[in-house]
């Protein structure tokens, strides 16, 4: 359609910038959303989740910034939820005595922490800190106990990854545990 | 013996002690705002009152989202269930309420207020002697002239509040659907530190909100069905409008059943002035008021709302003062909001280092891993 008097045109430029203004919001929104569900399909906990069952995922996911050295939680405090990096590095530190904290693991994009925080609300285990301007994905249990009442299923399915993963690091737990013990028992036949 | 001098030291991170007087500030001018602005008053009330039917109507929306309904059309399958039943209210009751009506207009058009009064006052001074005082009694006269002037003005407020009702089913409709989203964009606002605190409270709040809100309608409506049928049972003039009444009266905890009962008993003494049936009224409202008591409410309402009843009582006196009715509804609500923030805010602030900084260096050492030792 061509404007027929200047008064048109210059309505017609200002629709097409706002409608355009509207497409890139749209776009950039789209573009987060991708980006969000991408990161999740590397997560273990939503293995075997198609497109739109990720996306109910992304409806709960709060997405958050820090910037470099931010702590995002602390040692003690009551866990709420867990937190998968999106791009970034996270430290976790264990406090040891005084005021020395020494570093547990250093956790890179698509890697999660804290998910343990979905099941209870006992203390965080160790604190972690943001070691660069990282953008990292929040899932709290208010959240993923209200998507499990609304959507049974893929709340099961949720859990029964959570479940498997927690089973397999007992599994690892307990490994260690015996070897442990059994060069306790050597040490103490030496002794 | 020497006991060690305990100091409780807080240290207050300069970031924090200015942002919370920057939301300080933005919160009082915003009660100004709503001080000084009447018209926008009215639109956050409506706000509260969506938001308080639309926590009423999502553990619907919910189920039929479990039953594997999409969202949106669940919300529009609520709103039709209860234009239905609105409709279907109108269509039956409609003859009985416009009756009740029409009889109304025909007593006061037979004999004016004054005859009423008189009436009402001769059978009052019978009944009980002390009001036969002329003093009293102008005075009583006084108050219900007022109170019959005032109704008229009520009614006409009435049907000013139709065209808002519409507009509240489409806040409500769209708080609803896009409650979850909205709640998500008001959550992006709030700062890393206080962001878990920020999540529980929130959820907090809203589930004992919710769990009250339905539970108080239930008994609302529960009460105001028994008062119907009692009060029709005692053949008392206008009963469906006053036992509608009584339940929505009863929804003011302590106040409500008094309030609720007072038209009944004005009703019964003007129609028949018999000690008898006044008598009838208010066993049946007292045995209404002890069934709820014993059998609904701890059933229905929740008894997480925890607030002693001289809290009830205070709070809804400031509620009435400051808003009238509406703030008296809303009054135990907004207490039960204001409770559970405090409590969990100070439990936060306990548990929580909000005070601390929150981007404190700390020096990496090697991770550590068990299975090297071996």
């Amino acid at each position: 359609m061509t404007p027929k008097n200047d008064e048109n045109s210059q309505f017609s430029s200002k629709f097409r910038a706002g409608d355009a203004l509207w497409r890139n919001v749209i776009k950039k929104n789209q573009s987060q959303t991708e980006s969000v569900l991408n990161t999740l399909k590397k997560v273990p906990l939503f293995k075997g989740l198609n497109k739109s069952e990720l996306s109910e995922f992304d409806k709960i996911i709060h997405r958050r910034k820090y910037k470099e050295n931010e702590t995002i939680f602390f040692e003690g405090e009551p866990g709420v939820g867990m937190y998968i990096i999106q791009e970034g590095q996270v430290g976790i530190y264990k406090q040891t005595t005084g005021q020395e904290k020494e570093e547990l693991a250093r956790l890179k994009a698509g890697e999660f922490f804290g998910e343990l925080a979905l099941l209870d609300e006992s203390p965080r285990s160790a604190t972690a800190v943001a070691l660069e301007d990282s953008k990292i994905l929040g899932l709290y249990q208010p959240d993923l106990f209200g998507l499990i009442e609304r959507k049974p299923r893929l709340g099961n399915t949720f859990l029964f990854q959570l479940a498997l993963l927690i089973g397999e690091r007992l599994k690892n737990t307990n490994e260690e545990l015996q070897t442990l013990w059994s060069r306790f028992e050597e040490t103490k036949v030496i002794t | 013996m020497d006991h060690p001098a305990q100091t409780l030291t807080l240290k207050f991170n300069p970031t924090t002690v200015r942002k919370f007087t920057k939301w300080g500030i933005a919160l009082l001018a915003f009660v100004g705002l709503l001080i000084f602005v009447p018209p926008l008053k009215s639109v956050i009330f409506m706000l509260i009152l969506a938001f308080f039917l639309a926590l009423f109507l999502n553990p619907a929306v919910d189920f039929l989202e479990n039953h594997g309904i999409d969202r949106l059309l669940a919300v529009v399958f609520v709103f039709m269930v209860i234009i239905f039943f609105i409709a279907l209210g109108i269509k039956f009751l409609m003859p009985v309420i416009s009756n009740e009506i029409e009889q109304m207009n025909a007593g006061l058009e037979n004999q004016s207020i004054d005859q009423l009064m008189l009436r009402f006052q001769e059978r009052l001074g019978k009944a009980i002697p002390i009001l036969a005082n002329p003093m009293v009694q102008s005075e009583l006269k006084q108050q219900i002239d007022g109170l019959l002037r005032r109704s008229v003005a009520m009614l006409v407020q009435i049907f000013s509040a139709f065209v808002n009702i519409v507009m509240l089913g489409f806040i409500t409709f769209f708080f609803l659907k896009d409650g979850r989203r909205m709640k998500k964009a008001v959550m992006s606002w709030v700062p890393n530190r206080y962001f878990e605190m920020a999540l529980i409270i929130i959820h907090k709040t809203g589930t004992q909100l919710g769990r009250y809100i339905n539970g108080q309608l239930l008994v609302a409506f529960i009460v105001g069905t028994l008062s119907i049928v009692a009060l029709y049972l005692l053949h008392i003039r206008y009963y469906f409008f006053i036992g509608a009444i009584a339940g929505l009266a009863n929804m003011i905890p302590y106040f409500g059943p008094v309030v609720g009962a007072v038209p009944a008993v004005l009703v019964a003494l003007v129609d028949t002035g018999s000690i008898g049936v006044v008598g009838g009224v208010l066993v049946a409202f007292a045995f209404i008021q002890l069934f709820e008591n014993v059998f609904i409410s701890p059933f229905i309402v929740s008894r997480s709302v925890e607030l002693h009843p001289l809290t009830v009582i205070i709070v809804i006196l400031i509620g009435g003062q400051l808003v009238g009715i509406f703030g008296m509804l809303v009054a135990v609500p907004a207490a039960c909001i204001i409770k559970v923030t405090a409590k969990e805010l100070i439990w936060g602030f306990k548990h929580y280092r909000i005070f601390e900084r929150a981007d404190a260096k700390i020096l990496p050492k090697p991770p550590r891993k068990l299975r090297a030792r071996h």
